[in-house]
């Protein structure tokens, strides 16, 4: 009896099936992977703004004239107190 | 018995074919319902979320940035015991209970609690027992997180960032001016999501759509606004005015390098009163007074007018169709004066008739080409373009008169800022920007020619009178520099009896320092001051300080040279010893502040002068010997002086009354 299909095929097919599933399970642990990886990027980029607020409140000229002023007590030089030379 | 077990067979197979039938039904051929069904279990939409663009100033200082908050949301049909959860919400948020029950019991799927909350409110679940014990939120309630804005600087340059409404959106200002910049682009994307709900495949095509916002940089110098905020809060307490506002500009560039109200707002705070929030340098139009005079003197010069022509000032008044015009002083009374002169002393009289002799078309076409009745271009929202009177119909005489010392003419501060930086730059007009942008470089405008650069040179010799020891804006001058203005006091209408109040005043400077670089021009404004109302003592003081600021900021070298500067100083120090005070005038360094004789000291440590003789001066003359100390005047009548108390000779200490009766006793 002559077989339908060459029985090469059905070691094939299994390789063909296992390979669609493996695929298919690898797509979604990467979305999950990258899923992850956003969340984290997000919270870094919310870290660093908090930090980016930090900063700026530490700079802020009002804060830094207000510790000139009380710690190290500096005054806004007069007019003919500044002489640039060219 | 096998028969029996046929006909089980059979109706075996017929079911199994049926589900078989089924089943290739639905997977293979497919049926709509199911596969809407399908897709609402597996398939979601995710929104992707775009970061608003920041707001920085001209060197990258973030000005508005955000941060990310927490808000609590609720759906209503899933929160047990809704009174219990209201006393609870309100206990731990401050929020009425009954408005959080009423809230509770809408028939809705999503309700917001309440937005933005600080850490420590959410820290307040626990306490309050609104968490289970694993310290998740009870049933029906979720917190979301959301991006918030923040202002680091507070009040700092607030009426040019504007502000933003829970949703983030702009609503004033800069905010919402380049709003479709800053909110970025928000993508809505299909995902398929896993039975825990999260998402497995994304559509990455999508996701490479969403964008950030914009980052906005503006043209202003954050640590010069500060400067100039401060010296404008200083001067608002001193002045006592209702509002002020301090605009600084570069004359070539166009860029606004700071730019002031007062009263200001905070815009981390919500709820500031309008009156607050309004940016008067671009919102706000007034009438201009003397700061139009140097425009007019431009218009006549371009027009053929010589700088030494002369006009007769009218002895400080004269009548136009039956209305009188005057001096601001009534003793001034001037007779033939040449028209640099007319800016230096700022004579109405004379202004109103040069304009009378140049005609309505002339005059009119003059303003126009400075920008006068048109939007300064700078693109702000709510930007006026000020007002002319109807080009279309004849000017009256009295109107062009009027018009010609800045009366009946509406004007906002930054078109007279734009107008005077023509003089700083050889007569070329600007486009003032507050918002630097790449892309936008190329297409700017070029700038328009206002008037010949020889004119423009001319204005600025007669601008630079005005604050010599003898000009009305001497206070203006600053030490090292050569400084041109104009001052001007414009009287304001009255709402109610709408006419022009005799109380009410807009005093105001532009100036700069001539002969440095960058070159800056920079107007102060001052709205109704209390007491001493006049420019020369509110604005030109204020224009000053400002000065010093940005010459401080930018370490403008000054424009006189170091060797004077030394020899001033040996100079001074030499006087000191003679115990006398000698005044030193030149252009480039403004005088001393007094020309009193120094007597010594009095017992109690006060400084003694010897009281000169003032008859026959002017009111402006004796004020000017006697100004810049701490001496009270009473001047009685008006024209030339007649009398004094002290006499000459005697000496007098600070505080001391002096009395001057005039000419033409009231």
């Amino acid at each position: 009896m002559k077989r339908w299909i060459p029985l090469w095929t059905i070691p094939l097919i299994v390789v063909l099936a296992i390979a669609t599933v493996w695929l298919r399970l690898s797509i979604v642990k990467t979305t999950y992977a990258i899923n992850q990886t956003e969340k984290m990027i997000t919270n870094v980029k919310h870290e660093r703004e908090k930090a980016a607020l930090k900063i700026a409140g530490l700079r802020s000229p009002r804060r830094l004239e207000a510790i000139s002023k009380a710690k190290f007590r500096l005054a806004q030089p007069k007019a003919d107190q500044v002489v640039y030379l060219k | 018995m096998k028969k029996r077990l046929t006909v089980l067979m059979v109706l075996s197979l017929l079911i199994a074919s049926t589900v078989a039938g089924r089943a290739v039904y639905i997977q293979i051929l497919g049926d709509e319902r199911l596969e809407k069904l399908a897709k609402r279990q597996f398939n979601s939409k995710m929104l992707v979320q775009a970061r608003r663009g920041v707001i920085v100033d001209r060197s990258g200082e973030p000005l508005a940035i955000n941060t990310e908050v927490q808000s609590l949301a609720a759906n209503p049909s899933k929160v047990q015991n809704k009174k219990m959860m209201a006393k609870l919400l309100s206990k731990a948020l401050g929020i009425p209970h009954e408005k959080l029950l009423a809230r509770l019991k809408e028939k809705r799927e999503f309700i917001w609690i309440k937005r933005h909350l600080p850490d420590e409110q959410i820290e307040q679940f626990k306490k309050w027992g609104i968490t289970d014990v694993s310290g998740n939120l009870l049933p029906g309630f979720w917190l979301v997180k959301e991006n918030f804005r923040r202002y680091p600087h507070g009040e700092l340059a607030s009426h040019v960032i504007g502000t933003v409404n829970l949703d983030s959106e702009g609503t004033e200002g800069v905010e919402l001016w380049k709003n479709s910049k800053l909110e970025g682009k928000v993508v809505a994307m299909s995902s398929v999501k896993d039975a825990l709900g999260r998402p497995t495949l994304y559509d990455a095509s999508a996701v490479r759509d969403a964008k950030d916002g914009e980052t906005i940089q503006l043209t202003l110098d954050a640590s010069l606004q500060f400067a100039v905020e401060e010296e404008l809060k200083l001067s608002l307490e001193k002045t006592k005015a209702r509002a002020g506002a301090v605009i600084v500009m570069d004359a070539i560039s166009g860029d606004i390098l700071a730019l002031a109200n007062a009263p200001t707002f905070n815009p981390n705070v919500r709820g500031a009163p309008a009156e607050n929030r309004r940016n008067r340098v671009l919102t706000d139009a007034f009438e201009p007074g003397s700061t139009l005079k140097p425009i007019l003197l431009a218009g006549a010069l371009n027009q053929g007018w010589k700088i030494t022509d002369r006009l007769h000032g009218e002895h400080g008044s004269f009548k136009v169709q039956g209305k009188r015009i005057s001096e601001a002083e009534t003793h001034e009374k001037f007779e033939w004066i040449d028209l640099k002169k007319m800016i230096q002393v700022s004579s109405n009289v004379v202004s109103a008739k040069l304009a009378m002799k140049m005609g309505a078309d002339k005059y009119m076409s003059t303003l126009r080409s400075f920008g006068f009745g048109e939007k300064s271009g700078t693109g702000f929202p709510g930007e006026l373009s000020g007002w002319l009177p109807n080009a279309k119909k004849t000017w009256s005489p009295l109107t062009l008169a009027n018009v010609g010392f800045g009366q009946g003419i509406m004007v906002t501060p930054i078109q007279m800022l734009r107008a005077y930086t023509a003089f700083v730059n050889g007569g070329w007009l600007v486009q003032p920007r507050l918002v630097k942008d790449p892309n936008k470089d190329e297409d700017s405008p070029a700038p328009i020619r206002a008037i010949p650069a020889n004119v423009a040179e001319q204005v600025v010799d007669a601008m630079k009178t005005v604050t010599a020891s003898d000009g009305t804006g001497k206070k203006a001058a600053l030490e090292g520099y050569i400084v041109a203005g104009k001052t001007g006091t414009a009287q304001t209408v009255d709402a109610k009896t709408k006419k022009y109040s005799r109380s009410r005043y807009i005093s105001s400077f532009i100036g700069f320092p001539v002969g440095v670089e960058p070159r800056i021009v920079i107007m102060t404004l001052l709205d109704e001051p209390k007491g001493v109302y006049y420019a020369s003592e509110t604005a030109a003081p204020l224009f000053k300080n400002v000065l010093n600021a940005v010459v401080t900021r930018f370490a403008i070298p000054s424009s006189s040279p170091i060797e004077r500067k030394l020899a001033e100083a040996e100079s001074k120090k030499n006087s000191k010893k003679k115990d006398t005070i000698q005044a030193s005038m030149s252009q480039a360094t403004p005088p001393a502040p007094t020309k009193l004789e120094l007597s010594g000291t009095s017992p109690e440590g006060k400084i003694v002068w010897k009281m000169p003789s003032l008859e026959g001066m002017t009111a402006r003359e004796a004020l000017q010997i006697l100004q810049g100390n701490d001496l009270r005047l009473e001047f009685h009548g008006n024209g030339l002086i007649q009398s004094q108390s002290p006499e000459a000779g005697t000496t007098i200490t600070e505080g001391s009354l002096i009395k001057l009766r005039l000419e033409n006793e009231l």
